[in-house]
Order: C-alpha cells, then structure tokens, then sequence
C-alpha cells in the first residue's frame, strides 16, 4: 500500500494514502490544523493529495492518487 | 485481581504493602464514551504530550478516520450516566461459623445512562455494531470504551506508559421511549463491566475538549 507522511507536533506518521486524505478530510471539515503533509511525493490540490512523482512506473501510487480524488484508473 | 472465593489464598504472615497514594482525579460526569476494539498495544500514550498522548487531538482524529481494528466511535452526548457499586456476593447459610456468611466475591456492575433525541441513524448503527462486538457470546467482549468527561477527562485503565480503554460486555441501546406531548425521546444505554473493573482506572484531564470530537 502506497504511504502518504503526515506531520503533527513535529512528529512525522506515514499512514496509507486513504486514511491520510480522510485524516486532511476530517480536519477540513472541522477547521483543525494538527496534522499538515509531509511528503515530498505528494501535494495536496484544493485538499486532494495528488502524486508528485515523476516516477512514471509507479502505477500503484497513482492509483491510490486517483481512488482518492473518487476517479477510476484508466 | 477482585477477591475470588474459587482461587487459593496467596495469604502470607504479613499485610501487603499499601502506596501512599495521591491525587486522584473523580470520574464526575461522564457525558460521551468513545469506543474502540480491544488493542494489544493500546492507542494511546497515558502522557499529556506527544503524538499518540491522549490529550491531543492530533491522537484521536488518525483513529476517528481509521479504516482499520483501531478505528474510534462515539456515542452521542449521555444523560444521566451512572455506575453504581459491586454487589457484594456471599454464601448465606446459618450453619457456618456464628451464621457468618461465606464471602464469594463481587458481581457485575451494569453502567446505564440516556441518549436524549438522538438521531435513529446513528442508534441504529452503535446497536448494529457495539452489540454484536461485545454480545454475541456470554463473557466476550471484543470492545472497551474511554470514558469522556466533564472539564475535559478521559478515563481509561492505566497499562504501562498506556491509556487503554474499560472492557465493556453486552452493550445495548433500547428502542426510543416518549412519554408523549412535550416529552422527549429517550435511548436507554446499558453496558456491563465485570467486578474488578476499575482496579486500574485512570482519569487523566485533555488539554482538548474531547467532548467536541466528532466521528468521521
């Protein structure tokens, strides 16, 4: 499973790509701020995490990019 | 461990020790529980600071949003929870020493408390899944809950440098009750906790309040 890091109180957590967009969800929908992306292979687009590398191979990331935007793969 | 007429004596020609003790923070009210499945390793830290303390809200909200075994819930906000004292079981028979009865232990203790019009949907899906975890079969549970407090307490049961939650058994939730005009809708909760629960019981105060939280 893809990993997404997530930061909290200078704390790095790496948790699967879907719990960490529920997990930026969550805290979107009640203005929290504790945990911010920390990943250099994702941006976070209008609130979606998006895959950032160029590592064309990486099908399973952009997948997980994809699953989590609520798109199918193609 | 509770006294247990069924198990040896581990009597010794010396009183065991007694700590000191400190302060300890009261249960008071208790207004919402989160419960989660039983954890080897519990979910959080029994420490104020720190990712995985149970005083952050950065702890609970991976949990809230888990997909996984770890997965937190909340029950709505609880009216009139309460948790009475252990029965004191004793075999009675005129026939022991001066009539004295024959101590057998402490019983169960059922936890009750209400759920004032709270929505269906969400009774609906506690009953359908606290009831099946913890009351499928007579002495299993697979659930304990963390008791959340008035002026922000999270009670749990201590486990090392862990805040782990209170084992619950034969969770249920009633039908909705109304005494009709003007009355309101009231869920009976029910929950019981075997003798001995709160040997280890801990009341630790957030620095949230964790009655705010919401489920995901």
């Amino acid at each position: 499973m893809t990993k997404a890091i997530l930061k909290a109180n200078d704390k790095e957590e790496s948790f699967g790509v879907e719990h960490a967009q529920a997990i930026l969800n969550y805290q979107s929908k009640y203005n929290l701020t504790d945990w911010s992306l920390s990943d250099k292979n994702f941006i976070l687009e209008d609130g979606i995490l998006k895959y950032a590398g160029n590592n064309k191979s990486d099908k399973a990331a952009k997948e997980q990019t994809l699953a989590a935007e609520g798109n199918t793969a193609s | 461990m509770p006294f247990d007429a069924g198990l040896c004596p581990t009597t010794s020609g010396t009183l065991a020790t007694v700590p000191t003790g400190s302060c300890i923070n009261t249960l008071d009210q208790t207004q919402r529980i989160a419960f989660q499945l039983y954890q080897a390793t519990p979910s959080f830290l029994a420490a104020s600071t720190g990712v995985g303390s149970y005083a952050l809200q950065a702890s609970w909200t991976p949990l809230l949003t888990s997909v996984t075994n770890t997965k937190v819930i909340l029950t709505p906000v609880l009216t009139g929870l309460t948790i009475p004292v252990n029965e004191v079981l004793e075999d009675t028979n005129e026939n022991f020493i001066n009539g004295l009865p024959q101590l057998l232990g402490f019983g169960n203790v059922t936890i009750t408390g209400q759920f004032y019009n709270a929505d269906p949907a969400v009774i609906k899906a506690l009953r359908d899944t606290l009831t099946s975890q913890s009351g499928q079969n007579a002495g299993i549970s697979t659930v304990w809950a963390y008791l959340l407090g008035k002026n922000k307490r999270v009670t749990g049961v201590a486990s090392g440098a862990n805040l782990a939650g209170i084992p619950m058994y034969n969770i249920t939730i009633s039908d909705v009750s109304s005494e009709g005009l003007r009355k309101q809708n009231i869920h009976n909760f029910r929950a019981l906790v075997p003798a001995g629960w709160s040997e280890n019981l801990k009341t630790l105060v957030s620095s949230f309040d964790p009655i705010a939280l919401a489920n995901a």
